[in-house]
């Protein structure tokens, strides 16, 4: 479903980040402003629409709010034309996750907890988390290994 | 053997339920295990501390490398890695991790001291100046690749004892559903097998008589039904029925209790000597069957009549009373015409409905005859019903006469038929239908008022002698339609002579001298016909209320030549005498039988020698002739007066 919609868009350039980028996306998207990748600072995520939830997490002591741009938004930003999205963080973690299926389950690529923003000491700058409170269903183990922290970059495959 | 099934049904179900159920609960806690399992961050865990050595190498490497010349290392680059490591202390001292990893007070002090180590390195990182100082931040992080390596450690023993644990309980989950596996599909068999001997038992009692033993009527048809469909040749099957002759009166007399004995003592008499037979059945109430299914089976069959014949010989012991019986026996073989199994049954009983209405105790073949006859007889049932309607039905009347002068003291209305096509029927034939089809009750009332009616033209001394049967005798309308007639011609009750046999006594003891005490207080006059054809007639005479008896014609026949007839007619009117019971000779047709009967005491009777009977004309002919007889000889001149006039 999400492909489709992806699909359907025209390519288009981004605009150029004018703050310190915190994100870049890569491989197969139509949209890009930096080559063959698309970069973003804070305030370019911010613009595509933040969404918020508060959820306990097993990294966290308590709930927190959580604020960041949906991955399917970001995804229909930079017209992804792939099946698996692959996130890596500064610390080389690595992931994927099928593309099909990030709108529904809702998850996001935090930049604030509880209105601010996250420091890489603490799982900043970017942190994709899923909604685990609302959706009981997400909590287990393949679910857990998407939600990496300190994400730097992202590839459609 | 009941109690027992009853005793293991309770608690063969209840350890049934409770095994399902706990199967159901086991199955359920097994999905919640496994979903808790994968709702667990465990895997997570074990990376999260995996990673934690590399992070504090790639560090303290970075830290070296910014001093080593031409390094492209920044300062951004050793904030990035020690922000890495600050991340890393935060997530392994959350509670989940700690929970998940099992912490014990040594992976806790070894958490502290690496705590202890960042929070002391981090000013120092930010007041990085000199190749010395990297060397004395890489002296506060070397203690942790050591302690980080120890973590790892403990962890993954950790997670290989969880893994184990869960092994271990998925086994012991496993043990326990198989062992309630088992249990059910034992319950299961055990369950199912007492319900097949509970058919098995069922089935049995299903297809055996309670009181004999022998197989039942169920058992008989299904061995007829597989005989039939085996017998090869017409000749190889026979069926032979017998039942006991008037079983109903051992019922009556002796009562039910000997009634059943006497049938168990017929069937175990009878048992050993029917080897020959494919099956000996008890049909119902006193008829038994017999399936022969052998080489010239009609022969063995009739042979076999013989022998049960001989066997009721002797008498039957019905617990103190011996009762002596005899059976009648109809055997049938199947003929070309006989499809069905039901055919060769039909055919058996009309052989044996034929041996009682010729002579009780006899053996017959069937025969396609018997077959017609009762073809015409059920046609004869049908036109009869039509009958009464049709006006076919009229009466006829035979005088009564005194035997002292043949002057007509009353009549006896006789039942005849004229059928629209076959033209008179014989009573002797169509009585027993009319009996059977409970016709009898509207004719016998009809022939009740016609009686009446006609008698009521005749002088008032002149009485009018009416025949019920059993079954009329038996109506509990009877004395309301009784007292209808008389009342609607007015005829005295005294007049009216109600006939019964002794047939009718034999039926219904205690109740036919109720009804005969009520039909004499009104005042209607009763007798006993056809006395001396039955039982124990002399008895019959003391307990029963009686005005007249009719001796039968079998002993007024034969009486000229038979003297002992003569004996017995004279000891009747003697007995009859001092009962106070008249005497009423039938079946008088020559002069002798007359002298004889009047001989022996008889003062009344009827018969063809002083007229057949007559219709009503010939009746108010015959009695005005004997009135003006009566008038000529006493030379009444009032009479003679009345006649003139």
């Amino acid at each position: 479903m999400a492909t489709c919609l992806v699909a359907g868009r025209a390519a288009a350039d981004l605009a150029r980040p004018s703050g310190k980028t915190i994100l870049t996306v890569g491989g197969r998207i139509r949209n890009t402003n930096d080559g063959a990748e698309a970069i973003f600072d804070l305030a370019m995520l911010d613009a595509l629409g933040n969404t918020s939830f508060t959820t306990s997490t097993p990294w966290t002591d308590k709930p927190n709010r959580w604020e960041g741009v949906p991955l399917a938004t970001l995804m229909a930003a930079v017209g992804a034309d792939g099946t698996t999205l692959r996130a890596t963080a500064l610390n080389d973690y690595v992931v994927d996750m099928p593309l099909a299926g990030l709108d529904v389950e809702g998850a996001i690529l935090a930049d604030r907890r509880n209105g601010v923003p996250m420091p890489i000491s603490d799982k900043g700058p970017l942190f994709i988390v899923y909604p685990f409170d609302d959706r009981p269903e997400l909590r287990k183990q393949a679910v857990y290994m998407r939600c990496a922290w300190q994400v730097a970059r992202l590839d459609v495959l | 053997m009941p109690k027992l099934n009853n005793r293991w049904e309770v608690p063969l179900l209840v350890v049934t339920a409770g095994l399902g159920f706990a199967a159901v609960q086991m199955l359920f806690a097994s999905v919640q295990y496994m979903n808790g399992i994968s709702r667990a961050a465990q895997n997570n865990v074990v990376y999260e501390v995996m990673t934690t050595a590399p992070e504090l190498a790639r560090l303290q490497a970075t830290v070296a490398r910014f001093f080593l010349p031409d390094s492209d290392v920044t300062r951004d680059d050793i904030a990035l890695r020690f922000a890495i490591v600050q991340n890393r202390m935060k997530i392994l001292r959350t509670q989940e991790s700690r929970a998940l990893r099992g912490d014990n007070a040594e992976a806790s002090e070894l958490l502290d001291r690496m705590k202890v180590a960042v929070e002391q390195a981090k000013p120092k990182i930010e007041a990085l100046q000199t190749p010395q100082d990297a060397a004395a931040l890489i002296d506060i992080f070397d203690p942790l690749n050591r302690q980080a390596s120890q973590l790892s450690a403990l962890t993954t023993a950790n997670a290989a004892n969880r893994i184990a644990t869960n092994e271990r309980r998925l086994t012991c989950t496993f043990w326990l559903l198989l062992g309630e596996i088992l249990g059910l599909l034992a319950c299961g068999v055990l369950l199912i097998s007492l319900l097949r001997r509970e058919r098995r038992k069922a089935n049995r009692a299903a297809s055996v008589d309670s009181l004999t033993g022998l197989p039942n009527r169920l058992a008989f048809n299904r061995a007829l039904a597989d005989a039939f469909s085996k017998a090869s040749l017409p000749g190889d099957l026979a069926v032979l029925m017998f039942d006991l002759d008037m079983f109903k009166h051992v019922n009556d007399t002796l009562g039910h209790a000997a009634g059943d004995r006497l049938l168990v003592s017929v069937a175990e008499r009878l048992k050993p000597l029917l080897h020959d037979g494919r099956i000996f059945a008890r049909l119902s109430g006193d008829e038994f069957a017999i399936i022969f299914h052998k080489p010239d089976a009609r022969s063995v069959a009739l042979g076999i009549a013989s022998t049960i014949q001989t066997a009721f010989a002797q008498p039957f012991d019905t617990g103190g009373t011996m009762v002596a019986v005899s059976a009648s026996v109809g055997v049938a073989v199947p003929g070309p015409e006989d499809r069905q199994p039901e055919d060769l049954m039909k055919n058996a009983d009309l052989a044996l409905y034929a041996v009682k209405g010729a002579q009780r105790g006899d053996i017959r073949l069937y025969e396609p005859a018997m077959k017609q006859a009762y073809l015409s007889r059920q046609t004869l049932s049908q036109d009869l019903r039509n009958a009464l309607a049709n006006d076919e039905l009229l009466l006829n009347f035979q005088p009564v006469v005194n035997l002292a002068d043949g002057s007509t003291r009353g009549f006896e209305a006789l039942l005849r038929w004229k059928h629209p096509q076959r033209g008179f029927i014989s009573p002797a034939e169509f009585i027993p239908i009319a009996e059977e089809s409970g016709l009898i009750l509207p004719i016998g009332r009809w022939a009740l008022f016609k009686a009446c009616a006609v008698a009521a033209q005749w002088p008032e001394t002149i009485s009018i002698g009416v025949n019920l049967s059993p079954q009329q005798f038996m109506d509990s309308e009877l004395v309301g339609i009784v007292e209808d007639a008389l009342s609607r011609h007015g005829i005295r009750p005294d007049r009216l002579t109600l006939e019964i046999t002794e047939t009718t006594l034999i039926q219904n003891d205690q109740s036919v001298v109720t009804t005969l005490n009520v039909l004499r207080k009104i005042g209607i006059k009763t007798a006993l016909d056809d006395f001396g054809t039955g039982f124990a007639s002399l008895s019959y005479l003391t307990r029963f209320p009686f005005d007249s008896i009719k001796i039968d014609q079998s002993f007024v026949r034969g009486s000229t030549a038979q003297n002992n007839n003569e004996l017995i007619i004279r000891s009747i009117c003697e007995l009859a005498g001092k009962l106070g019971l008249q005497v009423i000779a039938e079946g008088i047709e020559t002069a002798e039988q007359l002298a004889l009967t009047r001989s022996a005491g008889c003062e009344v009777g009827q018969g063809y020698f002083f007229d057949k009977p007559m219709d009503e004309v010939q009746c108010a002919t015959r009695l005005s002739l004997e009135q003006l007889q009566a008038s000529r000889l006493h030379g009444d001149a009032t009479t003679v007066d009345t006649l003139r006039a």
